[in-house]
């Protein structure tokens, strides 16, 4: 996704909530409106398909059923439940629900919104609140949960769009929570002068925490310069590492894993010609490896995730066991791509 | 609506009964084995009963020193009782937890009742409705002593709602506050932090108050001292401050002095490892589908569902919400947020991020908030709409409970509740009485205790055991020799040569090497997934 497109879509949203009425109707039509609007643009132009569609169809919901009931029928000895209680539970019309309200809880992640400075997975991506803002925000629903309806109205509103634009669109999370960000931040900034203009041992948490949010700018400010590898994305470095370092005209096939996103663009770019290449975020530890195909990928691809990125010396292992040998490999400052590890790997198949 | 006292009562003992229904049923099989400390729990529990000392030796001990990390001793306590009238087994071992997480639901409703001053049949509903969440159920059937840590918890805070009604709650404060503290280390920090916080807030009653956080304090003081050392040795590696120190990421500081850094402060940084580590608890998504890696290997992990389920964590932002805007005119709303600080606050000071077992103490609250919420939907929606989400919420609880006894079983049976040992326990003793030697060769440090537990040896054995451990080749942890039982890489083409002993090794074996092999047994050992987990090996 370009950044014009994101642009052109954010701006819609904006429209369609402006143009909204306040009844109920109007709102909820203006809700479908986005959802609609967001989809055709997502699906059929950018063919970007939301982690969400998959989950909603029929058969993948029946097959996700048949397996569960397969999995507690095997068990020995196992607890008897009659078919009919099961049912209850275990139908697509439940699991269609719980899977939309999942994808829903997933926009409500505090850690990616929040706390980028400290991430418990080591997600690197630029912190778009500090986390001090955490509190503001905590602070901010409160006083908009005291509003009167109209106020509360127009931020709910915002808020359900979020969601929508968020439920609607694929990619990276930074790309899924646009409408997000002006959520919050909208939020934050209207519920800020009432704060500043209540009783003072508000107002004295309310300065803290302002404090500390200028001083997370400056602090991530200076970070910054000093850490660029780490926190700017390094997409365009990873490709030129990707097809710039080995010819790949002798290999029937290659195989580039596609952590980023974006990788058949930047082949476009660096190698023209694509056909052989495939773009798929592959799994060397669950797959055999073919005969004369390049495998290009991180250490996560070759050896398995690992969100604490733990691969010190395990080459050898994998030579032996995957009959894959390493033909050349790179190693760049920084990984955006959390638990791959920041080793660029060209492997080939031994035998 | 609003009910009459005896369909209330009749309303409160369905809600009893189904809770304890689905805690108790099928307690023996699900989860399929044990984890090592549940079976350290429940084989000390066991010694007890039979000899008043642990497995070490210790008479009535405070703390049993278990694999020398000194768990609170009072679940095996509460699980001797059942294990006298039941015998030991996987049930009779995770019946406390089952018994006493019923309680703790129990307390939840009338706790819910007096939040919302309610005599309606939805506080009914929606008290049911968190009462079988995922992570109640979940650590109701596993044998752990933070549950019930959490339960004492759960009645601490009622009492403390109503402390000043008379002196018997008062006195409960004291007595659940020390059984919270006595069943489980964070409880230690929670307890009377909850209790100082709900005090000066309301400041009166202050030396009232004061009296109470002082008796607990003292009364407290035992379990610090039985184990005191190993629990600051314990806290010395977990901690926040230790671990991340400098806080400050080196390649920013770079040789300078972090504290004198203007730009970079190293307590900027920390206190965003602490706030969010509060933070993280009332993430939504990672009480529903976020797993981190160190909870997907541990027996906190509540596979497809979270600690309160995706319904739940949605009632809870509702709830969340509401409880913003009342919080301030409401005391006892207030006290659940001290109730979520004291809850959260020993668990955001260790090193990892999301961590339900130190911070059990803290999830009745946020399931009064998801019930809170719940409340609200219920009043703001049409009767029809009301049908609709109750029939959801009947689907919802189903699925959680489903989920937890059977589903739950075949997907988390992971490293910390290794299969095969109940199944191959049992045949090994029905085999061993004849051969002088039982050697044993399995990856699983503290594997012992699975074979006092499921073989129910006799205390003494091990009591009586000189615990020399040592790291025989092959083996990735130390070990010691107890009873008939020698640990020893298992190796056919040498041990074929021997004879009279029975192995049990969890080493890959070819069937055929045993077959025209004089005098020599091979019996495998399938686990409740069908997977040949095991091997049995007798050779005459």
């Amino acid at each position: 996704m370009s950044y014009p497109i994101s642009a052109l879509k954010l701006a819609l949203v904006i429209f369609v909530i402006k143009k909204t009425g306040r009844t109920n109707l109007a709102k909820t039509a203006g809700l479908i409106l986005i959802a609609l609007l967001l989809l055709t643009i997502n699906i059929k132009i950018i063919k970007e398909i939301p982690p969400i569609m998959p989950r909603l169809s029929f058969p993948v919901l029946q097959a996700e059923l048949t397996d569960r009931f397969n999995k507690e029928y095997l068990l020995q000895p196992g607890n008897y439940i009659p078919l009919a209680i099961k049912r209850i539970a275990y139908n697509k019309y439940f699991f269609l629900i719980k899977d939309i309200g999942e994808e829903t809880l997933r926009f409500a992640d505090v850690e990616t919104l929040f706390f980028g400075e400290n991430h418990p997975l080591s997600q690197k991506s630029e912190p778009v609140f500090f986390w001090s803002q955490f509190g503001l925000f905590l602070l901010a629903l409160w006083v908009w949960s005291k509003n009167k309806k109209n106020v509360t109205d127009k931020v709910g509103l915002l808020l359900s769009a979020a969601v929508v634009y968020f439920l609607t669109t694929g990619g990276q999370a930074y790309s899924r929570h646009l409408v997000t960000f002006l959520f919050l931040a909208g939020i934050m900034a209207e519920a800020l002068p009432r704060l500043l203009h209540n009783g003072w041992p508000l107002r004295l948490v309310t300065y803290g925490l302002l404090f500390f949010a200028l001083y997370g700018g400056l602090a991530h400010f200076v970070d910054r310069l000093k850490r660029p590898g780490y926190w700017l994305d390094n997409r365009p470095l990873v490709y030129q590492i990707y097809f710039d370092s080995l010819p790949t005209e002798k290999y029937d096939q290659v195989f580039a894993a596609d952590l980023f996103g974006y990788a058949a663009k930047y082949c476009r770019y660096f190698v023209k010609d694509c056909r052989k290449f495939t773009f798929a975020n592959f799994q060397m530890t669950e797959l055999l490896p073919r005969k004369n195909t390049l495998y290009i990928g991180f250490n996560g691809n070759f050896f398995g995730v690992d969100p604490f990125r733990n691969f010190d010396a395990r080459d050898d292992l994998v030579v032996d066991s995957q009959r894959i040998g390493f033909i050349h490999s790179a190693f760049i400052r920084d990984n955006v791509a959390n638990g791959y590890g920041q080793r660029i790997i060209f492997g080939i198949r031994t035998d | 609506m609003k009910l009459n006292k005896i369909v209330t009562i009749t309303l409160i003992l369905i809600f009893v009964g189904i809770n304890l229904f689905t805690r108790f049923y099928g307690l023996e099989n699900s989860p399929a084995s044990l984890g090592f400390d549940e079976a350290g729990l429940g084989y000390n529990a066991y010694s007890l009963s039979k000899t008043g000392r642990d497995e070490w030796g210790y008479r009535l001990p405070l703390s049993l020193r278990s694999f020398n990390d000194y768990k609170p001793a009072l679940y095996s306590y509460l699980a001797v009782p059942f294990v006298r009238i039941f015998g030991l087994s996987q049930a009779s071992t995770r019946m406390p937890s089952a018994f006493w997480g019923t309680v703790s639901a129990l307390f939840t409703l009338l706790i819910l009742k007096q939040l919302t001053k309610s005599k309606g049949l939805s506080v009914i509903i929606a008290a049911l409705f968190v009462s079988l969440s995922p992570w109640r159920l979940h650590f109701s059937r596993v044998a752990l002593e933070t549950n019930i840590s959490s339960s004492f918890f759960v009645i601490l805070v009622w009492c403390l709602i109503n402390r000043h009604k008379n002196r018997l709650f008062r006195l409960g404060v004291v007595l659940f506050g020390l059984l919270s503290i006595y069943s489980y280390h964070s409880a230690r920090l929670a307890v009377p932090i909850l209790i100082v916080l709900v005090a000066i807030d309301l400041k009166k009653r202050v030396f009232s108050d004061a009296l109470l956080v002082l008796s607990i304090l003292v009364l407290s003081l035992p379990i610090f001292a039985a184990n005191g050392l190993s629990v600051l040795t314990r806290f010395s590696q977990t901690n926040l401050f230790s671990h991340f120190y400098p806080y400050v990421p080196t390649e920013v500081i770079g040789a300078a002095n972090p504290w004198l850094s203007l730009t970079n402060h190293p307590l900027y940084y920390l206190a965003g490892h602490l706030f969010g580590r509060i933070a993280a608890y009332l993430s939504p998504s990672n009480l529903s589908v976020t797993i981190y890696p160190w909870v997907a290997k541990s027996a906190m992990v509540i596979i497809d569902n979270g600690m309160l389920g995706f319904l739940g964590s949605l009632f809870f932002i509702i709830g969340l919400i509401s409880l913003l805007r009342r919080v301030r005119k409401n005391a006892n709303l207030r006290l659940l947020l001290y109730w979520i600080i004291a809850g959260a606050l020993p668990a955001a000071l260790t090193w990892e991020w999301f961590h339900p077992f130190r911070a059990l103490n803290l999830f009745p609250a946020l399931d009064l908030i998801a019930a809170l919420g719940l409340l609200r939907l219920f009043r703001k929606i049409s009767s029809f709409k009301s049908v609709i989400l109750l029939v959801i919420l009947v689907m919802s609880v189903l699925f959680n409970w489903l989920n937890e006894i059977n589903y739950s079983v075949w997907e988390n049976n992971g490293e910390f509740q290794p299969g095969g040992f109940r199944e191959g326990t049992t045949l090994l003793m029905s085999l061993a009485d004849k051969y002088p030697v039982i050697y044993v060769d399995t990856p699983h440090a503290q594997s012992y205790i699975f074979f006092l537990f499921y073989g129910k040896l006799d205390p003494k054995i091990i009591q009586e055991t000189d615990r020399q451990y040592r790291l025989p080749e092959g083996f990735p942890s130390p070990v010691f020799n107890f009873g008939k039982f020698v640990y020893k890489k298992f190796n056919w083409p040498g041990d074929r040569l021997n004879s009279n002993y029975i192995y049990y090794t969890q080493s890959e074996i070819k069937e055929e090497e045993y077959k025209d092999v004089p005098g020599a047994a091979l019996y495998k050992v399938i686990d409740p997934f069908g997977r040949w987990t095991a091997t049995i090996i007798t050779k005459d």
